[in-house]
């Protein structure tokens, strides 16, 4: 297959969202499109799959110039779009939305599962309801319902977890196109995750394409990085930043009590207990392989389900089964990792700041976030996958919690966005806000955290932050042990 | 080859623009089915405009309390829908306003305190299947409308077996006279247009379009309402107290029915009758008012003063059927209340969504 963009232009409004774009994707190769956000990229996809119509250019496909096509005629031709939030029916198993999804016999669909995740190494557990599933289990459903329907070419919007910290999905993406002869493209800001895998590389910014690399290596992390943002210098300074704070910090809250604990909390069956505890000004970690009790931890931890077993304590009191509102009204505030489940997209975002009693000091917050945004009254679904990430980070700013419980609170963010979230949670971390944080990210997780812990299926475990940074292979082998 | 691309706006539409548009569609859609009726040889189209409109102006006594009802009914499955819960049971929750009104008219005849009584029956009964949606994922539109026939045959039990006053034929006793409503009097304009609802109804009406467009719109008790309509795992997320604002979405849409029923049983012939649509099978239960004020609460989105336009739309067609004296009326009336949903619909569609249709575009 060979997908070719010819000088494609798209508008909304007065915002060009594309500038003369002109790329192509072949089969057996793997290429990936880096941008910070709101370069372009999610546009770019939903082009070239048909959900947006460019208002000029050629989009060939096979050799057929066509000024736009539409997403049955994508997946007739086998283009498939895994999205960022991928849309199944939540209240639904991960095995009916595909019978409802493929339109065949329960059954059928069962053993056509089995049979492609066995074929392409890649594992959900279908039987779970979507609402329980985390964003990978998802989009690893997604993926592997697009290679039941024959795909040639997937198209994967911001993978990023995905990228960073599962082999399994990696090594698939691999396979598929060198093996199986697909072709994948990938819209991501995730430079080194993208550079260990990428044949080849276009880097976009501001709707316009600034570049391709035919052959990829690491050397040229720096170069990308310069040309996405301009420069780079932000990134380094927020990082130094954030290891002098961490030895600042570390006398103090050595007598500090905790602030919130888990004793022998079992969220899963096939899960051993879990003990933790965060003490306050303290950003702690768990790190768990996506899909392995992330989902089921967040859902406890947050009070929308109970625990098998154990309990919880915050501030010194048990609250393991308070209702969620009131642990919030005690300052505790929750972010998952599926953005939708915070935020309702059709709210504008003066009526979410208005949810979250935010009054004029809101602008400042988003200001100081840098969400890039039309006015209060735009509506959240025209806000990207990292903008809405940066408004729920400043949303932390304004309400000021004592403990934010969060579920790969990073997802979405470009390096730019990412360092500039580390410095505002350092910052907070000196007002004495405690964070625990669950992340399927491990490098992300040793980046930030005061101490760490693993998930597997003994339970919890604490590692040492000071080895782990040295060798991180230990956490990885924790993790999967 | 023909391509239809529909693709939703991003910005709101303006008031105006709504009202406008939903008015011009309406009158267009109506002249052009009434010249089509009247070219195919449809008798009485002259007389029947009259009858609806009161000669030229457009607002005739009745079809002012229809559109009163209706829009009461309306608003109060508007909040409904719009803290996710979907109503189906709207008529049954009237009968059982009215059945409060007649226990007050037995027992304790006073206005307030059979307001108070149909409030609460009205409450229990919509508060039952939207705790079993919230709180055990039971399907709201099942619940709702399995409540309704309950609420149906219930009433008609009662006014067959338990407070019959008549025995030639199943109905309540009339209403004590204690209970009334009160009326504009006079030789005046106003009492010409508005001398069949009460002031009760049109002033609750009028507060609740403000209010509600206030508090949905502009105010956090809104916002939360929403948000558990939107998702009750995202509400609970974002602090929302559930409990708590479902009882106060629950008791603004029961003030609302209690009113409408109030304005219906004592604002009409004062008994509640044998409802003979109550039987399994039937098209329609009661006048349907339930169902068509479902479709303007879904239709108006949350704007609460695009409901009181819909209504009179819709009252229009009411009307025409109500007043029928041959099939010709009654489907025109039928029709009239379709193309009513019909331009409500095509409002929504227009105004909210960008639709492009091409011809052979392809290459």
């Amino acid at each position: 297959m060979f997908i070719e963009l010819d000088k494609i232009n798209k508008f909304f409004g007065d915002y060009k969202a594309l500038d003369n774009v002109s790329m192509y994707f072949r089969s057996g190769e793997i290429v990936s499109i880096l941008g910070e956000n709101g370069a372009g990229k999610t546009t770019l996809l939903n082009i070239v799959y048909g959900l947006y119509r460019p208002d000029s250019g050629i989009i060939s496909i096979d050799g057929e110039r066509l000024r736009y096509i539409t997403p049955r005629y994508s997946i007739n031709k086998g283009i498939f779009l895994v999205q960022q939030f991928p849309r199944l029916i939540e209240t639904m198993t991960g095995l009916e939305n595909l019978v409802l999804l493929l339109n065949e016999r329960r059954e059928d669909v069962r053993k056509l599962l089995d049979e492609y995740s066995d074929r392409f190494k890649i594992y959900v557990d279908y039987n779970k309801k979507v609402s329980d599933m985390t964003l990978i289990e998802r989009q690893k459903l997604y993926t592997l319902m697009s290679l039941i329907q024959n795909a040639k070419m997937i198209l994967l919007d911001e993978p990023n977890t995905l990228l960073t910290n599962d082999l399994e999905y990696i090594n698939f993406l691999r396979r598929f196109s060198r093996e199986h002869e697909g072709g994948v493209v990938i819209c991501s800001h995730k430079i080194k995750a993208v550079l260990d895998i990428s044949d080849r590389i276009y880097i976009m910014r501001r709707g316009r394409v600034l570049k391709e690399y035919r052959s990829v290596s690491k050397e040229y992390y720096d170069e990308i990085l310069d040309i996405m943002f301009g420069h780079n210098s932000d990134t380094s300074t927020v990082y130094k930043s954030v290891e002098k704070s961490n030895r600042d910090e570390e006398i103090s809250r050595e007598f500090s009590k905790d602030l919130f604990k888990t004793k022998d909390l079992v969220v899963r069956d096939d899960i051993g207990a879990i003990d933790l505890s965060v003490k306050r000004g303290e950003i702690v970690s768990i790190v768990t392989i996506a899909g392995r009790g992330d989902k089921e931890l967040f859902n406890v931890l947050a009070g929308l389900t109970h625990p098998l077993k154990g309990s919880i304590v915050y501030d010194g009191e048990d609250i393991t089964k308070k209702p969620t509102y009131e642990r919030i009204s005690r300052g505790i505030l929750y972010i998952p990792d599926n953005r939708l489940e915070i935020i309702n997209p059709r709210y504008k975002i003066r009526e979410l700041l208005g949810l979250w009693k935010i009054n004029s000091s809101g602008v400042v917050c988003i200001d100081k976030m840098n969400v890039v945004y039309r006015s209060l009254e735009s509506q959240i679904s025209e806000l990207s996958g990292g903008n809405i990430t940066r408004l729920l980070i400043s949303i932390i700013l304004c309400t000021k919690p004592h403990l934010v419980i969060s579920h790969n609170i990073f997802n979405g963010l470009d390096q730019r966005g990412y360092a500039h979230a580390l410095k505002i949670i350092r910052d907070l971390r000196q007002e004495r806000m405690s964070f625990l944080m669950i992340l399927n990210d491990y490098e992300e997780a040793l980046e930030i955290s005061d101490r760490i812990y693993v998930l597997n299926e003994e339970g919890s475990k604490e590692i040492s932050i000071e080895k782990a940074r040295l060798e991180p292979k230990i956490l990885w082998r924790e993790l999967v042990s | 080859m023909i391509s239809i691309y529909v693709r939703r706006k991003i910005q709101d539409p303006g008031v105006f623009k709504m009202l406008f548009l939903s008015l011009g569609l309406f009158v267009s859609i109506f002249l052009i089915g009434t010249m089509i009726i009247a070219l195919v040889g449809g008798l009485g189209i002259k007389e029947l405009l009259t009858d609806v409109f009161n000669k030229d102006l457009l607002l005739s006594p009745i079809l002012i309390r229809y559109t009163v009802i209706i829009s009461l009914i309306s608003l109060a499955l508007m909040i409904n829908v719009a803290s996710g819960f979907t109503n189906l049971g709207g008529e049954g929750q009237i009968t059982l306003g009215m059945l409060g009104l007649l226990l007050a008219s037995i027992y304790l005849p006073d206005l307030s305190i059979g307001l108070v009584i149909s409030l609460l029956l009205i409450f229990i009964w919509q508060m039952i299947p939207y705790i079993l949606k919230i709180y055990r994922d039971v399907s709201d539109v099942l619940t709702s409308f399995i409540m309704n026939f309950i609420a149906l045959f219930m009433i008609n039990h009662i006014v067959t077996y338990v407070f019959r006053g008549d025995i030639a034929r199943p109905r309540s006793p009339p209403i004590n006279e204690k209970l009334s409503l009160h009326y504009v009097s006079g030789d005046n304009f106003l009492s010409l247009l508005f001398s069949r609802v009460s002031i009760e109804s049109i002033v609750t009406l009028l507060i609740f379009i403000i209010l509600l467009y206030i508090v949905l719109l502009r105010h956090r008790i809104g916002y939360s309402i929403r948000m558990i309509g939107y998702s009750v795992k995202t509400a609970s997320l974002s602090g929302v107290k559930i409990p708590i604002y479902m009882i106060i979405s629950v008791m603004i849409s029961s003030l609302l029915l209690s009113i409408a029923s109030a304005e219906m049983l004592l604002g009409g012939e004062r008994r509640i009758y044998y409802n003979d649509y109550a039987k399994i099978g039937m098209s329609s239960m009661s006048f349907g008012l339930g169902y068509t004020a479902l479709g303007i609460a879904l239709l108006s989105n949350g704007r609460s003063y695009l409901i009181l336009i819909y209504s009179y739309l819709l009252s229009i067609g009411y009307m025409i059927v109500f007043t029928s004296y041959g099939y010709f009326r009654l489907i025109l009336g039928t029709a009239v209340i379709g193309l009513s949903l019909l331009s409500a619909l095509l409002t929504d569609l227009l105004l909210r969504y960008e639709v492009k249709i091409s011809w052979s575009q392809r290459r």
